[in-house]
């Protein structure tokens, strides 16, 4: 009888085994998935190739994209070969004297983007901001655009992806998905042969801008955290979701300010002397605190979020007659 | 027990219906759209409308065409191109993207309609109260124009620069508004509060060329609905409003008073000269 059993449980890996050996382009490594991070929309997402998606543990990218000049195919870019340069991706200068500036900065693999951003308000973000590896509060842009930017990505997330002038998903297009694939930023040119060079982000939120404190702002610490932790969120939650970054001691606001993106449904945020968690589905979008689906949600609480940052807009405001706070 | 049992799936019934109708919010009021947007409701963070900047990430169409305004003046809507630098426009036209029935049916009575609205979902079933309902706005277009003449002016010049009539105004005109003690770029009423005690809190916008506009905004803030935070000589202070009047508006007196914090010549401390 234990004989009998053993070859069974024998038998039911060896299934296992080939099943996963079956998904030759995909590295699963939660079985099943951790609902954290699992898309309730139905989408791959982050939860495609695991942590792999973004980060290489042995063989983090010291290449940047230039995507600008030979428009890429669907590459893969995850580096499995240990660090080639795949197609259409170039060695990018090393600022401080050597080292790998993309895989130095969270393991990133892949490539970092060439590409150049008009912000906001005009300015400009390129690779070239990113001065001190990780510490550059712009790769908190920057990488995203890894994979959020039709020319560097291959996982195909505008639906333009590969096509030409007037197919692409560029600024002035309409935005139907709310899921990250309606940032596939950059155009290409007339013959469809490469992507123009200069890119916007125009239509989306400030990116690499400076929160300064106090006004019309919250007051912020040295460290970027803030000096209020009252601020009632929700009804049973204080403090500030999102995450300002330092650099050079001034604080920015970039992408992941607002998202963070390992946690697509359930927040952490840092409330001042510990972590507040959310639970299953209290949040949407990524976003780094409680949020709801603006079709049928909480409109407080989706105001709240925003006015975590927007001090001028919260009702502390009005309850301390406009002073800093 | 059974009787237990039906109170109980009652309960769990009414507070998803509870759930599904949204959060109100104090602020926002009715620009919380259907209780659920938030923000949302009107700015769009990854999908700005509009191409160009200083557009407030505006995630609503807005109205394309020329606007009769009160006193026979124009103002165009077009900032499907973006809006220029020196125009102040913006803090009327966007206003229209709800407020003008013609072009969004949704503020004329709370119709179940769906507007033209470039969100990632439109807006449907606005529940929004009375205020904001005022009869547009569209009745003139046999005019050639879309006519909002019947409402305060907008788009106009504050009449009173440093005692100078602004263009389009004669003294006798500009002396009758509290003066402004620059055209420039950061535009405020010389009088801070110590003649007026009421103060003025309303907001001027200049352009480029340091001309002060009035704009609906400059009445109106759109992310509060009952309070208001206001500095009157020099002192901030929280006050009760409605509308979402940028001043105390709670009673005949602060009701009169905001009007007359711009309408010098209505108000008891005003001398006439135009330069207060």
């Amino acid at each position: 009888m234990k004989k009998a059993f053993i070859i069974v449980l024998t038998i039911l890996a060896m299934v296992g085994i080939a099943a996963a050996q079956a998904d030759g382009t995909r590295v699963t490594v939660t079985a099943p998935p951790n609902t954290n991070y699992y898309n309730a929309d139905g989408k791959a997402g982050h939860i495609q190739h695991g942590c792999m998606l973004c980060h290489a543990p042995h063989s983090a990218s010291a290449t940047i994209s230039n995507a600008a000049v030979t428009p890429v195919g669907p590459v893969n870019k995850l580096n499995f070969d240990g660090g080639a340069v795949p197609p259409g991706w170039n060695p990018i200068p090393q600022p401080n004297g050597g080292g790998n500036v993309a895989g130095s900065i969270y393991l990133w693999g892949t490539a970092l983007t060439a590409q150049t951003y008009t912000t906001w308000d005009g300015s400009n973000i390129s690779s070239a901001n990113v001065t001190n590896g990780k510490y550059s509060a712009v790769v908190h842009t920057l990488l995203c655009m890894s994979c959020h930017d039709n020319a560097n990505s291959g996982y195909l997330m505008g639906l333009g992806y590969g096509k030409p002038t007037g197919n692409e998903w560029g600024v002035t297009n309409a935005v139907t998905d709310a899921y990250g694939d309606h940032i596939g930023l950059s155009t290409m040119n007339s013959a469809g042969t490469s992507w123009d060079t200069g890119s916007s982000l125009q239509n989306s939120h400030p990116v690499h801008a400076v929160y300064s404190s106090g006004g019309t702002n919250w007051k912020i610490n040295t460290d970027g955290t803030f000096v209020d932790t009252t601020f009632q969120v929700t009804n049973t939650m204080t403090g500030h979701p999102a995450k300002l970054w330092m650099d050079g001691g001034v604080a920015y606001v970039e992408c992941t300010t607002c998202h963070d993106p390992h946690r697509e449904t359930e927040f952490a945020f840092w409330n001042g002397s510990a972590y507040t968690v959310g639970t299953p589905n209290s949040t949407v979008f990524y976003l780094r605190g409680p949020y709801t689906d603006p079709t049928s949600g909480n409109g407080n609480t989706n105001a709240n979020f925003c006015r975590s940052c927007h001090y001028s807009k919260s009702q502390a405001y009005q309850d301390n007659a406009g002073a800093s706070k | 027990m059974r009787k237990a049992l039906v109170v109980t799936i009652a309960i769990f019934v009414m507070a998803a219906a509870a759930m599904a109708q949204g959060s109100p919010d104090v602020l926002l009021g009715p620009h919380n759209t259907n209780n659920t947007f938030g923000c949302q409701s009107c700015h769009a963070p990854h999908s700005q409308v509009l191409a160009g900047s200083g557009l407030y990430l505006w995630g609503l169409s807005v109205p394309n065409g020329t606007y009769k305004t009160y006193g026979g003046g124009t103002v165009v809507a077009n900032l499907t191109s973006g809006v220029a630098p020196t125009d102040t426009s913006e803090h009327t036209v966007l206003c229209l993207s709800c407020h003008d029935q013609t072009f969004n049916a949704i503020m004329g009575g709370g119709q179940p309609t769906s507007p033209t609205v470039n969100m990632s979902t439109p807006i449907t079933n606005f529940t929004g109260s009375g205020d904001g309902q005022f009869t547009s706005i569209g009745g003139g277009v046999a005019s050639g124009a879309f006519d909002i003449s019947a409402n305060h002016p907008v788009h106009v010049y504050y009449p009173n620069i440093n005692g100078t009539p602004a263009a389009g105004y004669d003294a006798p005109t500009a002396y009758k508004y509290w003066v402004l003690s620059s055209g420039g770029g950061s535009v405020a009423f010389k009088d801070t509060g110590t003649i007026y005690t009421y103060g003025h809190t309303a907001r001027i916008y200049t352009d480029s060329g340091s001309a002060p506009w009035i704009e609906c905004s400059s009445c109106h803030n759109p992310h509060s609905q009952t309070s208001a935070v206001v500095t009157v000589n020099g002192v901030k202070k929280t006050v009760a409003t409605a509308h979402f009047i940028r001043g105390e508006y709670d009673n005949t007196q602060t009701q009169s008073a905001f009007c007359m914090s711009c309408h010098a010549d209505k108000a008891a401390a005003w001398n006439g000269t135009g330069q207060q």
